[in-house]
């Protein structure tokens, strides 16, 4: 394997909805991945010193810390609009069942905490809620559709 | 074995936890003990309260699927977590629930349950019990998390709907045993808590050591319907996630974190 092929590796990689890639050929074993910040690039555990019940957020930091960056469109910059990001590689589900209506769409005004979406991993069905009342200015996501670490999935605009 | 089997009483006189349970709602009959459980996380209830029903009325599988939840025959069981992790780091506790049910049948039944990737309880091929958590979190971090347990206990075969006799069982169809359910219960919140903190401290890697050991996913062709892609390849292993590890025919390893699993050979 030379430079090339490692290049095409990992603009393939990078075009592909996956999260982690492991590839080995003639002895060169390449494993890539997807994360959606720095400090948490292969080293999920040790987890930090244990806390508290409900004051792990604190660990965290801000909010591109926990939500990783680098994936969001520009519209996020500007200072009145928030974007809501996944904070875990899975499927994006805008409606509770296929029969259902979507929780929310464009347009509509949604209050701080409201449910927006569900992200599902390994039937690990995380519940995505508004972090402030505001109007949704766009859906940014398929049904259906994967999406990973830090992914923008909703722009809100506050009110 | 009728609802006499299931009993906040009962499940006091045999409980050996020393956090899970200590507050315990139990309902004759609920919606989804996950829903409720849910409502009494959000209004503060602490970790290890669990809410178990006899029956539920509209009990809830993967992606607003219905959980079959009859009386009197099952075991459906939510229980409130609240660990110090970060969201993307929780998948492996799915794997915990399975690991922490497939020993609790095992110790009282004394038959080989198998799990299916991530969190089926088979017996010889047949569902006998699902696992579904929900996780609440918001920008700041993981505020709680809902493991939702049903097994089917005492269920007959006839009890099944016609179109599920194929694939779902419960511990007595499979296993030819009768067992109380308060019994499982018991045993199984005493798995759960020993894994659950172990790891907390320890990290995850023995949960999957045994999950790996109680799998019958691995090795296998699979067909795996994710994010409007399938793909089909060996199920090679799990990752540090509990991610599914699939070698594809083209040579390239892929991690799966969800899905629909289907067993191809």
């Amino acid at each position: 394997m030379d430079l090339k092929d490692l290049e095409e590796l990992i603009d393939l990689f990078e075009r592909k909805k996956i999260a982690e890639l492991e590839f080995e050929r003639s002895g060169v074993r390449v494993r890539l991945k997807k994360s959606a910040s720095p400090e948490t690039v292969g080293v999920p555990f040790p987890w930090p010193a244990l806390t508290p019940p409900g004051s792990a957020a604190g660990a965290k930091g801000d909010l591109d810390a926990a939500n990783g960056r680098g994936n969001s469109p520009p519209l996020a910059s500007t200072s009145n609009v928030v974007t809501v990001t996944s904070p875990i590689v899975g499927t994006f589900y805008r409606a509770p069942s296929p029969e259902a209506e979507p929780f929310v769409q464009e347009g509509d005004l949604v209050e701080k905490g409201q449910v927006l979406c569900i992200v599902e991993a390994m039937k690990l069905m995380n519940e995505i809620e508004a972090e402030c009342a505001g109007k949704i200015l766009s859906a940014l996501v398929e049904n259906g559709n994967a999406v990973e670490y830090g992914e923008a999935l909703f722009h809100i605009e506050p009110l | 074995m009728d609802a006499a089997d299931l009993s906040a009483e009962q499940i006091q006189a045999c409980l050996k936890t020393r956090v899970f349970a200590r507050e315990i709602h139990y309902l004759e009959e609920t919606e989804s003990t996950n829903s409720e459980a849910d409502r009494l996380a959000s209004s503060g209830s602490p970790e290890g309260t669990i809410v178990v029903a006899d029956r539920q009325t509209r009990g809830r599988g993967r992606f607003g699927r219905s959980w079959f939840s009859p009386p009197g025959t099952g075991l459906y069981l939510s229980m409130i977590l609240r660990p110090p992790v970060e969201p993307a780091a929780s998948h492996y506790l799915v794997l915990l629930s399975g690991v922490a049910c497939a020993r609790a049948i095992q110790d009282l039944c004394h038959t080989s349950v198998e799990l299916k990737w991530p969190n089926d309880l088979q017996i010889r091929g047949k569902k006998i019990g699902g696992i579904l958590l929900e996780l609440s979190a918001d920008h700041k971090g993981l505020r709680h998390l809902i493991a939702g347990i049903g097994i089917n206990v005492t269920t007959r075969r006839e009890d099944f709907p016609e179109d599920l006799r194929q694939s779902v069982g419960s511990i007595f169809t499979e296993a030819g045993i009768r067992v109380s359910r308060s019994e499982i219960l018991c045993r199984l919140l005493l798995h759960f808590e020993n894994r659950y903190f172990l790891s907390l401290t320890q990290g995850p890697s023995a949960i999957l050591t045994e999950w790996t050991q109680l799998t019958t996913t691995l090795g296998r062709m699979l067909r795996v319907s994710y994010g409007g892609q399938v793909l089909e390849g060996t199920a090679t292993g799990i990752d540090a996630d509990g991610g599914l590890l699939l070698r594809l025919a083209s040579g390239l390893t892929e991690k799966v974190l969800a899905g629909d699993v289907t067993v191809l050979d």
